[in-house]
């Protein structure tokens, strides 16, 4: 198949700026492809895809040189609503994106602005139904909808309009992984089963690794990398540079290769598992021999067990939003000073609203939270938050000064801190977060990840001794993603108690020593790492998966059950295989 | 809409929208010709009987009904003892009940309370008549029917419709922005009230940028799925009206002139 997108020498800078956010760009996509852009925030792959559909720069305006061709037209001089029937967009927000008071009607939104006829609408409509598999979501409300499906009815509201492209622009950023794995059946069946081309930008590798046939990775506005998945991540070293992550699979394949054990990088986990499994034990007796002992690789805090003083307890707490049934059913758990705690659970688990208890913002139908031993009952939120911090997941919902110092100043003022006091900690905060240089910068010009480090940074100059993150890494790069969890880390080293609700099975083995699964509402595993991602059953009861390292040691049949990381796993496996 | 649309089996609900539209203008009217008690009693029990047939949820109206009480029954109160009877037909506007003053005066006079006991319960009238139908037409349905009328260009519905889903977004946007700001120390629920209004300013910045946001980006999904492309739609979804509606809405147009003309004779008025 020839080239259905090709871009060459195409530059751009936004209107009144002179920074180029794409140089140099030359891209060529063969039709039916199925095509990665990655790279770190910034990089300029949301400007990429906008160019394709010549939403830039007819509707998003500044200098554009070069050429963009696709499917035979030039898509910079183009009209977007001629280039639509050629070429979808899908974007990050779902809420965005659903036009129609119910799911058919979203569905016919583009057919129609069409001019179709009725029945060409209702046909094409029929079609996404059933190639998309999304028939049960027919007579429902689009805003009722999980993350998930609302995904799904947007893309199905592209894929009506039969374009031979669909360009995503980072569709599960905002997902739980359910909604992920969904987003990315749908996406992966309508490139292998209908042939469409696919352009996709994502942060999680593990999953494009199992389906791209070429990556490209940007940097800085130009093309870094581009070619095979393989010839991508065989390059590991540039890619770490760039603080992108490498999945668990292929981090093993690429130094089970560099000692020999194998002859080339693997790339999925299946892949790995089949290699690994060609392997034998040194003597049956190691093999039935409990594992080695094994320092764990990057053990949460610095390693030091946290105190058994308990400074959160939740006692039989139930909740009920509607009173139809139980969000909350009789919870009860006590977190000690010092923990680095995640909560893990699929949407609507009852993660958040338990959050949400612990700091005041919803108050139970029964049971009682004590906070350093008092209850909070009837306390304030404003009162509990010197104890208490909550971190909301969209940073945009919490700050909202004149300036990044400004923000940091809000809390400790209404807390009557002192300014001397709020002072020192003020600039102490600024270093920690590495905001220093933008004080007087209004936030809204921040990236996001800057932006999610304000928000903390505005909750830790109030100093509680428990601080709550709601999804601290959403819609972030890996980079940004651990600086994050540094920090958060340094935080615990001070003796804070930290609190995640996250969907990333990845940093909680990395940084937390104490997980609370929770599904429909109970908690149905309380442990370390370790302990929870052994216990399989209860994982799929809560639809949870473990990390792709752990998945792989729990199907090679000599390899313990509990292995979290991949240094882990290595040290393991050659104490095994020798 | 007092209760949101929910898609039941029930009589009402299969009845076309054009039907449900035309007997809420019908209660409209009425409310504002009709003076009589009896006479709105009767309409407010056809709208009960109606409820009940739609499986109208009661418990979901019952607070507003509640909060309008104390007003309902200070208009009665106030229109018996000051309501100009000379407007009024009836033998009632002779009866006084009560003087509340010595020396015969402030009376409480019997026609004035009943003219506003019919003023209440055309204020529930009309309420009732409105809950029904935002509980039995669905919002596209509602949308259709805008989309039909001639002034209505696409991008007119495309408004209505979006402000309409968008609501209940903005509402969970300031409900976060108001959390967010209790767990950064500030109390919202104390100090006088000057200060509470001036504690919710700080709010309304991101609110207002978030929504701008929000908006740049529908506008450029609307533009990715060529929004605009066709002046002309022709995708308009064919609007169910069966012989029986067909019937009915007749039947109404002719309540409806019946009761104007019943008006003109003195029926209704009190």
């Amino acid at each position: 198949m020839g080239a259905i997108i090709s871009l060459q020498d195409v530059n751009f800078n936004y209107e009144k700026t002179k920074r180029k956010v794409l140089k140099g760009v030359n891209i060529t996509i063969n039709e039916g492809e199925f095509v990665v852009i990655s790279g770190p925030t910034g990089a300029g792959k949301t400007t990429l895809c906008e160019t394709l559909n010549g939403v830039i720069p007819n509707f998003i305006k500044g200098d554009l040189t070069g050429t963009i061709t696709v499917d035979g037209l030039d898509a910079s001089k183009t009209p977007v609503y001629q280039m639509a029937s050629k070429i979808g967009l899908v974007f990050q927000d779902p809420d965005t994106q659903l036009f129609g008071m119910t799911v058919e009607e979203d569905l016919a939104f583009g057919p129609a602005n069409l001019g179709l006829s009725y029945e060409e609408v209702m046909r094409r409509v029929e079609r996404s139904y059933t190639d998309l598999k999304i028939s049960e979501l027919k007579d429902r409300k689009p805003f009722e909808l999980s993350g998930g499906q609302k995904q799904s009815v947007s893309i199905g509201g592209v894929y009506a309009m039969l374009p031979k492209i669909i360009v995503f622009d980072e569709p599960t950023s905002m997902l739980d992984p359910i909604g992920k794995e969904r987003v990315f059946s749908i996406v992966k069946d309508i490139n292998k089963q209908y042939g469409i081309t696919i352009v996709l930008v994502e942060h999680e590798m593990s999953e494009i690794v199992k389906h791209a046939d070429k990556v490209i990775v940007m940097n800085k506005g130009q093309v870094y990398l581009q070619g095979s998945v393989e010839e991508v991540f065989s390059q590991v070293g540039k890619l770490q540079e760039l603080g992108l992550e490498i999945p668990q699979s292929i981090e093993l394949s690429m130094r089970l290769k560099e000692d020999h054990y194998i002859d080339k990088a693997l790339l999925t986990p299946a892949q790995v598992i089949e290699a690994c499994s060609g392997f034998q034990p040194k003597t049956p007796a190691a093999a039935a021999a409990p594992a080695p002992a094994v320092k764990q690789a990057a053990a949460a805090g610095d390693g030091r067990e946290p105190m058994r003083e308990p400074i959160i307890e939740v006692s039989h707490l139930r909740h009920s939003y509607l009173g139809d049934h139980d969000d909350l059913k009789d919870v009860n758990l006590t977190i000690n000073k010092g923990e680095f705690v995640a909560i893990i659970g699929q949407n609507g688990a009852g993660k958040t609203t338990l959050a949400r208890h612990i700091i005041g913002l919803l108050k139970p139908d029964a049971g009682a939270i004590t906070v350093n031993g008092r209850a909070i009952a009837d306390r304030s939120v404003a009162e509990l938050s010197r104890e208490v911090g909550y971190v909301f997941q969209n940073p945009d919902e919490q700050i909202f000064t004149d300036s990044v110092e400004d923000e940091l100043r809000f809390g400790p003022r209404n807390l009557n801190k002192g300014s001397e006091y709020t002072d020192g900690i003020v600039e102490e905060v600024l270093q920690d977060i590495g905001l220093h240089k933008y004080r007087e910068v209004w936030p809204k010009y921040l990236s996001k990840g800057e932006r999610q480090r304000l928000a903390m940074g505005s909750i830790i100059t109030m100093e509680p001794d428990v601080v709550i993150v709601d999804e601290p890494t959403t819609g972030q790069d890996w980079r940004e993603t651990l600086w994050i969890m540094d920090l958060l880390r340094k935080l615990n080293q001070k003796g804070k108690t930290i609190i995640i609700i996250t969907h990333n099975m990845e940093i909680v083995t990395r940084y937390c020593n104490r997980v609370l699964v929770m599904s429909q509402g109970e908690l149905i595993l309380d442990g370390t790492p370790k302990e929870i991602f052994t216990r399989r059953d209860k994982l799929k009861e809560a639809y949870l998966r473990p990390t792709d390292i752990t998945y792989i040691a729990q199907n090679i049949a000599f390899m313990p059950d509990d292995i979290i990381s991949v240094d882990e796993f290595y040290q393991v496996f050659r104490e095994m295989v020798g | 809409m007092l209760v949101d649309y929910r898609k039941r089996d029930t009589y009402l609900h299969k009845t076309s929208p054009k039907v449900l539209l035309l007997g809420t203008l019908l209660v409209i009217v009425a409310s504002i010709l009709w003076t009589h008690p009896l006479y709105c009693g009767v309409m407010l029990g056809l709208l009960v009987i109606l409820g009940k047939v739609a499986k109208f949820p009661w418990s979901q109206i019952k607070w507003f009904f509640k909060i309008i009480i104390i007003p309902v029954i200070f208009i009665m109160i106030i229109q018996a003892f000051s309501l100009d009877t000379s407007l009024l037909h009836s033998h009632y506007k002779e009866v006084i009940l009560f003087y509340l003053l010595p020396g015969e005066r402030l009376g409480f006079n019997l026609g004035g309370l009943l003219y506003g006991l019919a003023a209440s319960m055309k204020i529930y009238m009309v309420v009732l008549a409105v809950a029904i139908l935002g509980y039995t037409v669905s919002p596209s349905d509602f949308i259709q029917m805008i989309s039909r009328l001639r002034f209505a260009s696409r991008q007119f519905v495309f408004i209505f419709s979006t402000a309409w889903r968008f609501i209940p977004i903005i509402q969970k946007q300031i409900r976060h922005l108001l959390d967010a700001q209790k767990t950064r120390g500030m109390e919202l629920d104390k100090g006088k009230l000057i200060e509470r209004v001036r504690k919710l300013i700080p709010i309304v910045t991101p609110l207002l940028s978030n929504s701008l946001e929000t908006g740049d980006q529908i506008a450029l999904s609307m533009e990715a799925r060529a929004f605009g492309a066709k002046t002309k739609n022709k995708f308009i979804k064919p609007m169910q009206y069966s012989l029986r509606d067909r019937l009915t809405n007749y039947l109404l147009l002719v309540a409806l002139v019946l009761l104007i003309y019943a008006y003109t004779l003195g029926y209704g008025v009190l």
